[in-house]
């Protein structure tokens, strides 16, 4: 039952139009969840682009996103927390590049105390690639 | 018509392995050499998708060939064919799937508009309507429903309803009945809390036009049935005590009495004591403030459906207060009763786990002495453990139940609702 999770509680402010991504947060601990709001019409741009993120859906991004500073700050901010585990994966991999210079301290220090791992992805995508028939 | 041989040809070649039977409907429309070529190239180590093309039917029939591929296949149908709504209700959402829609549509927001259905479609059906309800406007409502209800076409009917019905609170009722109903051997407690969440505050003649206009046989199990019910859930003689007690359900509003139904409806067809005992379990808590028609449905089921609702005691008194506790709380009584029954720690673990912080609450303070003993007991560990964490947290103490608790009751308030 998801009706009281704090997930679907964030998705719905985001969906009203929040757009303070510590409070939509933790949306991005359930990436079902976070796909809606990739996808949804009239969502803050940053929000949006995190959830594209947190789903493993990076190519939704348009090079333009990708380098918007608003989300390079967006992701910054996360860094060190459950959101920002789930977001700098797959950040990795679209990040402008040089985009971690700025922030070696905050992200040596998140995975010193564990709050980042260094490398890892989540196995457990939402949605399996399709084969290559 | 089909963009480029090699979008088409995986296609092709999956539908073709998948389907080893049955020659498609418009397949019987080729001469007989015709087909038989085509279905060897289909299915023969001689694949060969150039041999097949000449023998591909029209444009319409080979949409619908292409509505019926795999959902993994599905994102080759919109690259080939396009984005429309009876690809994307199949196609599953990925990377590609993003690719593909780039193919057909430059507009990077009128592709996200495409997949936000597709999207929605994935969700939890306890979900779904929170969040169709929560959107100021659906630009599509009948593209909308048709990609979540992962339809391959639209029922007039059902079209008019939406046309006639251009709120997001009602398409998103639409969308949520249907897509529970298409969940119909998935988790009932789900689809009962869809159906009160999604007919909060509607009328019974506005619950039957909607009811009318969806599809699918599945939906036509939707309105209640008192007679069907009362013929598979009760003794011959207790038929009409029956069917005079679900009567009752009429007077209550929808988003009580049709959780209710559905959850008689799952007991009728359930074909296991776990599937019979959890669709009880819904009955209760549809009717928890309902008590005395609880009390009357209970009354005149057989002995099958009564033990999975609400099992009898053999000990008089326990049995007379369950009756108290039947009336004045029947989710509360229903897990009290299965617990007692059993005599079984586990049981009641289960049982408590499967219950809010409110209800567990409820239940605890109902358990004997010594199913909560065993509950505590060495085998498990991990209880105590928690118990012991949360009765050192500050002000533990207070929010206690006096005998001792599990952890994730150690917050609930301590008065009784």
């Amino acid at each position: 039952m998801h009706l009281g999770s704090p997930a679907l509680a964030a998705t719905l402010q985001a969906l009203r139009g929040e757009t303070d991504v510590h409070i939509v947060a933790p949306t991005f601990r359930d990436p079902w969840f976070a796909r809606v709001l990739a996808f949804v019409p009239n969502v803050d741009p940053v929000v949006g682009a995190l959830g594209a993120l947190v789903s493993v859906l990076p190519n939704l991004l348009t090079p333009a996103e990708c380098n918007s500073p608003a989300l390079s700050a967006a992701v910054a901010s996360l860094i060190g927390t459950e959101a920002g585990q789930c977001i700098l994966p797959w950040w990795a991999d679209v990040a402008p590049a040089g985009w971690g210079a700025s922030h070696v301290t905050a992200l040596i220090d998140a995975v010193r105390d564990n709050r980042c791992p260094p490398g890892r992805r989540r196995s457990s995508a939402p949605v399996t690639r399709a084969p290559r028939c | 018509m089909l963009i480029q041989m090699e979008d088409i040809a995986p296609a092709i070649q999956r539908w073709g392995q998948a389907n080893l039977d049955a020659p498609t409907s418009w397949t019987n429309h080729l001469a007989s050499a015709e087909r038989d070529r085509f279905l060897k190239a289909l299915r023969g180590d001689s694949y060969d998708i150039e041999r097949c093309l000449p023998c591909l039917p029209a444009e319409e029939e080979r949409r619908m060939w292409l509505s019926h591929l795999n959902s993994s296949c599905a994102n080759l149908a919109v690259r080939s064919l396009g984005p429309t709504p009876s690809f994307l209700a199949r196609a599953e959402l990925n990377t590609f799937l993003i690719a593909d829609i780039r193919r057909h549509v430059t507009d990077e927001s009128a592709g996200r508009r495409m997949l936000f259905p597709v999207a929605v479609r994935d969700l939890l059906i306890d979900t779904i309507f929170a969040i169709i309800a929560s959107l100021p406007v659906i630009d599509d409502p009948i593209t909308f429903l048709q990609i979540v209800g992962r339809r391959v076409d639209m029922p007039p009917a059902l079209q008019a309803w939406i046309t006639a019905h251009p709120t997001t609170q009602a398409a998103a009722a639409a969308i949520a009945l249907r897509v529970a109903m298409q969940l119909r051997h998935d988790d009932v407690a789900a689809r009962c809390a869809a159906f009160a969440h999604v007919l909060a505050g509607w009328r019974w003649e506005e619950t039957n036009a909607l009811f009318i206009a969806l599809p699918d046989d599945a939906c036509a199990a939707l309105p209640p049935d008192p007679d069907a019910l009362a013929n598979a859930l009760a003794d011959p003689d207790r038929q009409d005590a029956l069917r005079q007690a679900l009567g009752v359900l009429d007077t209550l509003p929808p988003s009580i009495a049709i959780p209710a139904f559905h959850a008689l409806d799952t007991l009728a067809q359930a074909t296991t004591p776990s599937d019979q005992q959890h669709a009880g379990a819904e009955l209760a808590r549809a009717l928890r403030d309902h008590g005395d028609s609880f009390t009357a449905i209970v009354g005149a089921l057989d002995d099958s459906a009564r033990s999975a609702v609400l099992p009898s005691l053999d000990d008089p008194h326990v049995g007379s207060a369950l009756d108290a506790l039947t009336a004045a709380d029947p989710l509360v009584a229903h897990h009290v009763a299965h617990v007692l029954r059993a005599d079984d720690a586990a049981v009641a673990l289960d049982a408590l786990a499967a219950s809010s912080l409110e209800e567990m609450r409820h239940c605890w303070r109902r358990l004997p002495d010594t199913i909560l003993s065993a509950i505590l007991s060495a085998g498990n560990a991990p209880i105590r453990s928690a118990c012991a964490r949360a009765s050192a947290r500050p002000g533990a103490g207070a929010a206690g139940m006096g005998r001792g608790q599990p952890a994730a009751a150690a917050g609930a308030a301590s008065a009784d609702r």
